[in-house]
């Protein structure tokens, strides 16, 4: 039978973890930023659009 | 003498002496200097009264502030509803109208990665370091609501640092920016974008929680209450829930948070050398994150016709509105009549989204 642990893997090989970390984090917000970025173009492509005829809308707040 | 026991005036230690002293500093300068005063007001209280002894304010099962903090921060409830008022205090509309901008608050995040791994460097544990690297997003709830999951023991360090130099952009930006930057550039004026519609800015709440939660499913708590009260805001039915997001509720939590984070820097956590570490951790972190904003800018201006200000990018830091308005400022030094606010705020909304992000990341590496 393994031995289970609470050690966390990643103190077993902390310069390996932080780079890891670091370069997932790096490429983690990128990838997000990046899918939020073609979401914005989606919704300027349809929802971004006014219906024609309609009115500018201006905002209240 | 029973009595005498129970006198606190006879328990004082030289400690608690000093952390009276960096209490009455934090409360003078929310006072005095009005920096970031909501915050470092009941955090400086918070931090005299948990040193004064004998009251166990803080002890555990026991004290008072000790229950606002476990119920409030440990329980992570108090930084997602301070995020709740933030969204519907937001309007997508700049970065919606343009974008492009957006990589820019995931620029600024470089500071964060890299403070992270310096701090690992120098002897703390990856979740220290994390906590550590995440002043750098200058996001005061998001450090807050990090660090009480990762590093406890450095919540109050990590807070104050992080509520300090977010009061202290106006001072800390500009060196960097215009360093980085020549003076042609910053007078660079940015084409007028169009306006985003009512629909985006309703839809957007929706899709931006399901697709961030999707990806990053750790930084859930704090990106659906931000999108929650953003979508109250742009939903324009709720009129009675944003305001009370707005005003009432961010008001009242703001209370607990500020003296629960205040109570946490007692003498025996905080009067160490790692606390000064700490403080110099996070400063380079900021100034990490204002140059990584500011050269993606520069980045960018090499394959794009269209110019971006690479000012607008070291608004990329969270610190809403104060970042923008900088950025704003010394464009204006270099040419009065270029008016970048509303440009720096799309880096500086998406410097928020960012900031959770990365919060989240670490949280499910780390946790």
């Amino acid at each position: 039978m393994g031995r289970r642990t609470d050690t966390p893997t990643y103190n077993c090989f902390p310069v390996d973890a932080a780079v890891s970390i670091f370069v997932n984090g790096i490429i983690g917000v990128f990838a997000g930023i990046a899918v939020l970025y073609v979401t914005m173009k989606v919704l300027a492509l349809t929802a971004g659009r006014l219906a024609a005829g309609s009115p500018p809308r201006s905002d209240k707040n | 003498m029973a009595f005498l026991d129970q006198l606190g005036i006879l328990a004082v230690t030289p400690g608690q002496i000093v952390m009276w002293a960096v209490g009455l500093t934090l409360v003078t300068l929310a006072i005095r200097k009005q920096y970031e005063p909501l915050l470092l007001l009941p955090i400086g209280f918070g931090v005299l009264v948990a040193n004064l002894p004998l009251t166990e304010l803080m002890t555990p099962e026991e004290g008072l502030i000790w229950r606002f903090y476990h119920y409030g921060v440990e329980w992570e409830v108090i930084p997602p509803l301070i995020f709740l008022g933030l969204g519907a205090h937001t309007d997508f509309g700049p970065l919606l109208s343009q974008p492009r901008l957006i990589f820019l608050g995931a620029a600024a995040q470089g500071g964060v990665y890299v403070t992270f791994f310096a701090a690992h460097a120098f002897g703390f544990t990856l979740q220290e370091a994390a906590a550590i690297g995440i002043i750098g997003g200058a996001d005061g709830p998001t450090t807050i609501f990090l660090a009480a999951q990762l590093a406890p023991q450095l919540l109050g360090a990590c807070a104050v640092a992080a509520y300090s130099y977010m009061a202290l952009v106006p001072i800390i930006q500009p060196p960097i920016m215009r360093l980085l930057t020549t003076e042609q550039e910053r007078a660079i004026k940015m084409k007028k974008a169009r306006k985003a519609t009512a629909r985006e800015k309703l839809v957007f709440p929706v899709v931006a929680a399901m697709v961030i939660v999707l990806l990053v499913p750790a930084s859930a708590p704090l990106i659906v209450m931000f999108m929650l009260g953003n979508l109250f805001r742009e939903s324009r039915v709720v009129d009675r829930l944003t305001d009370t997001a707005q005003n009432a509720l961010m008001n009242i939590v703001t209370i607990f948070l500020g003296i629960s984070v205040g109570a946490t820097m007692s003498a025996a956590s905080f009067l160490r050398a790692e606390v000064l570490f700490i403080f110099t951790l996070g400063l380079v972190a900021f100034a990490i994150s204002t140059a990584s904003g500011v050269l993606l800018a520069k980045l960018m201006n090499i394959f794009t016709s269209e110019k971006i200000n690479p000012l607008v990018g070291a608004a990329g830091v969270s610190a809403v509105p104060m970042a923008a308005r900088v950025a704003h400022k010394v464009g204006a030094e270099a040419d009065k009549k270029n008016y970048l606010l509303m440009f720096a705020m799309g880096p500086n909304l998406s410097g928020v989204i960012g900031t959770v992000i990365a919060a989240g990341i670490f949280l499910s590496m780390l946790q």
